[in-house]
């Protein structure tokens, strides 16, 4: 990693009102291998983020942790664009993975918010998801339940 | 037509037709809030796009020069998938890592149609597929535990919250 891009993401990390540890579940999920080994040297120190009351924790943490993707990206992905396989959604700025799923059918979204913890949590995030999945959900409902629903359509 | 440079983070240089480079709005805004485009020795720095990726971004912006703008808040703009052009679907034929750059390049740039075209490219790689296909994609360790993962299938309780 060059020094302009470390510097970037040390001082996005300085900047916000909490730092993170960088061998966090979260933090591994963004980089791999060298890159890794790398900023835990650089950022050795990092700790959790600061709680102060326990409500609405999970939300601001989810908004943090989207933070920090959104500053740590363009300069983790210099290196690796040889990438054969990208988890699209757990890697990119938040909002742009909610853009790409507000893409999918309802029946395709519901499958989504199976793949993986951080794929749920991206659902979860957006209200347009949640209302396109619930509608989905109560027209099956009332499908299921119509009396004239024969047993073979 | 008046061209400006435009410098990838690898220090490449490419000069483009301010016409073409201003469908970015990043430097469109740039250009005009520094009056940029009087001078021609200046030089538009891109920190965040490599050469790779820019000399991908620079050939689709060039197809689409004469593009109409595309429409604000389009209602079916989240619902069709299917409708990417021969031109463009060639075009992003690229292995993931690349279609990965492009689309944080074109978020970067901010350029509309471009990451449209990629997002609704991901779109569709999802689609239609099981959770156990989407995984296998895009190369995704399933986290949850049996019991977890037949709870949100069958519950989606993620969803209920207004």
């Amino acid at each position: 990693m060059d020094p302009s891009s470390k510097k970037v993401i040390y001082d996005k990390l300085r900047n916000m009102h909490c730092c993170y540890l960088v061998g966090s579940k979260s933090i591994q999920k963004l980089c791999t291998g060298d890159i890794l080994a790398e900023l835990r040297s650089e950022f050795c120190c990092c700790v959790i983020p600061r709680r102060k009351k326990k409500t609405g924790r999970r939300r601001r943490r989810r908004n943090e942790m989207s933070e920090i993707r959104r500053h740590l990206c363009p300069c983790l992905t210099v290196s690796d664009s040889k990438e054969r396989k990208v988890d699209y959604i757990a890697r990119l700025p938040i909002e742009i993975s909610q853009l790409i799923l507000r893409k999918l059918n309802p029946a395709s979204l519901l499958l989504a918010a199976c793949v993986s913890k951080e794929w749920l949590e991206v659902c979860r995030s957006d209200n347009i998801l949640r209302e396109k999945a619930r509608i989905h959900k109560k027209r099956k409902k009332t499908w299921m339940e119509c009396p004239w629903r024969s047993e073979d359509t | 037509m008046p061209n400006i440079k435009l410098q990838s983070s690898d220090g490449e240089v490419f000069e483009v037709d301010v016409d073409i480079a201003k469908c970015s709005v990043t430097i469109k805004t740039m250009l005009e809030d520094l009056g940029m485009d009087e001078d021609e020795e200046e030089v538009v720095p891109l920190p965040n796009v490599n050469s790779a990726i820019l000399r991908k971004v620079i050939q689709w912006a060039t197809y689409h020069k004469d593009d109409p703008p595309p429409p604000e808040d389009d209602e079916n703009k989240d619902k069709r998938t299917d409708d990417i052009s021969s031109w463009d679907a060639d075009f992003l034929k690229v292995d993931q890592g690349t279609l990965y750059e492009l689309i944080l390049a074109a978020n970067y740039l901010d350029i509309k149609g471009l990451l449209e075209v990629t997002c609704k490219t991901v779109a569709n790689m999802i689609k239609g597929k099981t959770p156990e296909e989407v995984r296998k994609t895009f190369n995704i360790k399933n986290d949850f535990s049996p019991s977890e993962e037949e709870q949100v299938r069958k519950e989606n309780e993620w969803c209920e919250e207004k």
